[in-house]
């Protein structure tokens, strides 16, 4: 059958076409100014759900790097203290090997008080800290893990732990499913098996100093031989402080590989690509522009124009 | 001779001046919605029998039909149910798409992600008030966010209501338009003589209107007069309509109903059937989902909340939520979230030194112990505690001014494993148990230190922190199948489906729909040229006709001057 065209016929649909084409040019035109290919869920759902997982990740993984960056940051702090400690502890065998050859007393008298300087000191790096917090506390971040105790003369009798949780591991996320750890254990550095017992480096360093005072040569030896396993225990540590480090390092570089990569992904599903859209842009002028034209030409004329 | 003749020429021009005001009224309506043209029917007058044969008597004008194509505009009027349908749900649904403004920065992911962020920070630095903020600002934001998008989703619901209200009123005007239609038509075609074809076009234009609301069915009786009916519901019949109205289902929405028994419609396409279908099904399914999303990030949150140490201990604290029947045995009670055998530990620590004083584990078994029981329990094996319940029926723990207590061991660090606490709404983190209702406990806001971190009373005890940081990348929704952020992407997906689907059923409806008008147009619309090439045509013939009655009236003069 053959179509009867009457005039609303033609009118519709020429402005039919011509709104389809205004609304594919608007349409490119939102995907420009905003520079995304998909503005809307429905633009491209599958594209959206993807889109949104990668952000997922690049949003973890920014915290992720947060709390590698806090937790390492933590562990150098650790590793300077002990450091510190570590040269105190250097100084001190060199004085003392001269020492116990020094003929003169009252030089030793002096070297006491040294020594007891010095355990102030190495007491006072134990209770070093980082953004106010002891770092050798473990979970009692806010009381001083070592306390001094000294005699009416200055002379440093004791020193003492913390009783409470100053072992406690403390952890930081590093990824997914890898926590690490970002305290050294306070003890274990200075005393590993309590105190007074076997590797307390503070009695070592109070029995150097008596012996000393007391010229008891034998005795200052072995107290030097027991000072040269407390110093390893501070180097072990930082070690272990140096080993977690390197393990944040690494899990970093792995976190900013993903990162960068879903960064991409989530760029190629959902931003613009701006050659193509402005290709398709010019396009659609074109087209619209003829369906005006063509419009404008077919819509005047009826029968009447011409009787 | 000459007299039948005067009368054949006016007779024609008559004819042919009726068929010019046809063709007049055509042209008048070429844009009129709804309107068929119309042709003037003429016929040849009843021929005198003379000798030597029949001789005409001229034309007269029959009848002035009206061009209709039922065919069509039966397919029409069916097929207009689903664009009505398509129209409305790819409305709501749209607005729905608005609310939900993936994938750009400020949606719910955000809030997902930065507040299961928030406990990585606190991990980080549990000491820190800065850090104890964080996460109560974050939790908020995300609180807020859940409130909002569900109170949107509920406000759309409303907007449907209302749309059902209007639709159903305009089904009852246009009921009485064609009742009002069906009298016209009825006494004008009483005559068989006479069409009331303009009515009739009226009458076709309100079904037509009518069938994008609601799925009808016409039959037009004897008499002319149109019956419309929807399912069995009579909506005209005769001269009378029908009106509807609307009642509440049992969720509280507007539905379609019948006027004297209140039953609801049965709907089956049109408007109504779109916006039903995306209210009832669609936007409660989102609304189900984000509630399911809220409740379980509640119960996941809070079980290990009120497992972990908050710092600084409590002095004293009153459950949240009211016990029932506190003589009566836990698993009879309902609440949100029912406790389970287990036992929960309280440690007392003297405020100074912050050295245990005293530790009891607290046995629950849901099948024998009631409120009354853990309470004696309690106030039986700890010396410096005591539980009792205040006048409103909460359950008050306290000790005494030297000392502070938590609801940890702290040799092994194990928390709550009856549930009980969370039951109560004691030592949890959010209250509310769906998107419409979270938040975060209303103490934490005046006092952050009651977000617990650890497990031990240590300041830098960060465990349970982390543990709550990483429900971020547990499977625990679905059946274990999706992670939080999984299981909204993958309704911001069903979302983003479901309006790509609609936008395009819409379009090809309408495509549809287009192509039939075309067709209904090409047989009823009306053509200027066509028109005008008729207007040409009976010009002519009126013309014409005049001039014969000039001829015939020159034969007359020439009669009457011979006599």
């Amino acid at each position: 059958m053959t179509l009867r065209v009457t005039s609303p016929i033609l009118i519709d649909k020429t402005l039919r076409n011509i709104n389809n084409n205004l609304q594919q040019v608007q349409e490119l035109q939102i995907q420009l100014a905003s520079g995304r290919r998909v503005n809307r869920l429905s633009d491209d759902p599958v594209a959206v759900q993807q889109a949104l997982r990668f952000k997922q990740d690049m949003l973890e993984n920014q915290q992720y790097k947060e709390n590698i960056t806090f937790g390492a940051n933590k562990l150098d702090a650790a590793i300077n203290a002990l450091d510190r400690i570590s040269n105190l502890v250097l100084g001190l065998q060199d004085v003392a090997l001269d020492m116990v050859t020094d003929p003169y007393s009252t030089s030793r008298a002096v070297f006491g008080n040294e020594i007891n300087q010095l355990i102030s000191e190495i007491a006072l790096n134990a209770n070093a800290k980082y953004l106010g917090k002891y770092l050798f506390g473990g979970h009692e971040t806010l009381t001083p893990p070592y306390t001094i105790n000294t005699d009416s003369n200055g002379n440093v009798t004791s020193v003492t732990r913390n009783p409470l949780g100053i072992d406690d591991p403390a952890y930081h996320t590093a990824t997914d499913g890898l926590d690490v750890q970002v305290n050294i254990s306070g003890s274990a550095p200075f005393m590993p098996n309590g105190e007074g017992n076997t590797g307390d480096i503070f009695t070592t360093l109070i029995n150097i100093r008596d012996s000393i005072l007391a010229n008891d040569k034998g005795a200052v030896q072995i107290a030097l031989d027991e000072l040269d396993d407390e110093f390893q225990n501070i180097i072990t540590q930082q070690a272990i402080a140096g080993q977690r480090i390197q393990q944040f390092d690494h899990t970093d570089k792995d976190n900013d590989l993903r990162s960068f990569q879903s960064e991409a992904r989530f760029s190629a599903a959902i931003d613009l690509d701006f050659a193509k859209a402005i290709t398709e842009l010019n396009y659609q002028n074109f087209i619209l522009q003829a369906a005006l034209q063509v419009g404008s030409k077919i819509i005047s004329p009826t029968l009447l124009d011409y009787i | 001779m000459p007299f039948e003749s005067l009368s054949l020429g006016t007779q024609a021009m008559r004819a042919a001046q009726s068929a010019l005001s046809v063709i007049g009224h055509n042209i008048a309506n070429v844009n009129t919605e709804g309107y068929s043209r119309q042709r003037a029917e003429l016929v040849t007058n009843i021929p005198l029998d003379k000798f030597p044969g029949q001789i005409g008597t001229g034309v007269r004008v029959d009848n002035v039909m009206r061009i209709k194509d039922d065919f069509t505009r039966i397919q029409i009027e069916k097929e207009n149910q689903l664009l009505g349908e398509f129209e409305a749900s790819t409305g709501f649904l749209e607005e729905v798409e608005q609310i939900l403004d993936e994938p750009q920065e400020t949606g719910l992911q955000n809030a997902l992600a930065e507040f299961f962020n928030s406990w990585h920070t606190l991990a980080n630095a549990p000491e820190d008030f800065s850090s104890r903020n964080i996460v109560f600002e974050t939790a908020n934001s995300l609180s807020n966010k859940l409130n909002s998008l569900s109170g949107q989703l509920n406000e759309i619901q409303n907007q449907a209501d209302e749309y059902v209200r209007i639709k159903v009123d305009e089904i009852n005007s246009i009921s009485e338009r064609i009742a009002t239609l069906n009298s016209r038509i009825s006494s004008v075609e009483a005559n068989p003589d006479q069409h009331a074809n303009d009515l009739r076009d009226q009458r076709e234009l309100l079904v037509k209107e009518l069938s994008k609301i609601i799925d009808v069915r016409t039959y037009e009786d004897n008499n002319k007069l149109l019956l419309v009916e929807t399912q069995g519901l009579v909506l005209v019949s005769g001269t009378r309509s029908n009106p509807i109205t609307t009642s509440t289902n049992a969720q509280g929405r507007l539905v379609p109903a019948e006027r004297i028994t209140l039953d609801p419609l049965v709907i089956r396409g049109g408007e109504l059937k779109g916006v039903l279908d995306t209210r009832d099904v669609k936007i409660q399914g989102y609304l189900n989902q984000l509630n399911d999303l809220a409740g379980q990030l509640i119960d996941n949150v809070n079980a290990l909340h009120t497992q972990g140490a908050v710092l600084g201990g409590y002095d004293s604290i009153t459950s949240r939520n009211q016990v029932a029947n506190p003589a009566a045995v836990l698993n009879t009670q309902n609440y949100d979230y029912p406790p389970q055998n287990g036992n929960f530990t309280l440690t007392v620590y003297n405020d100074s030194t912050g050295a245990v004083v005293e530790s009891a584990d607290i046995a629950v078994d849901v099948t024998t112990d009631t409120i009354n029981d853990i309470i004696a329990d309690i106030n039986t094996n700890l010396t410096t505690v005591t539980a009792s319940l205040d006048s409103s029926g909460r359950l008050v723990i306290q000790t005494n001014s030297s000392n502070h207590f938590q609801f940890i061991d702290e040799t092994t660090g194990a928390g709550d494993t009856s549930g009980l606490l969370q039951a109560l709404g004691i030592n949890d983190f959010f209250e509310g148990t769906n998107a419409q209702n979270i938040g975060v406990r209303n103490d934490i806001a005046a006092n952050l230190n009651l977000i617990a971190a650890g497990n031990s009373d240590s300041p830098g005890s960060n465990e349970n922190a982390l543990e709550i940081a990483s429900l971020q990348v547990n499977k625990l929704l679905s059946n274990g199948t999706a992670t939080f952020e999984e299981f909204y992407a993958s309704i911001t997906t069903d979302l983003g489906t479901d309006v790509l689907i609609a936008n395009r059923n819409l379009e090809s409806q309408e495509s549809l729909l287009l192509l039939l008008e075309e067709r209904q147009a090409s047989t009823t619309g009306v053509s200027l040229d066509e028109e005008a090439a008729n207007l040409i045509f009976y010009q002519r013939m009126f013309q014409a006709s005049a001039k014969f009655v000039q001829v015939a009236d020159s034969l007359l003069e020439t009669l009457i001057n011979r006599i």
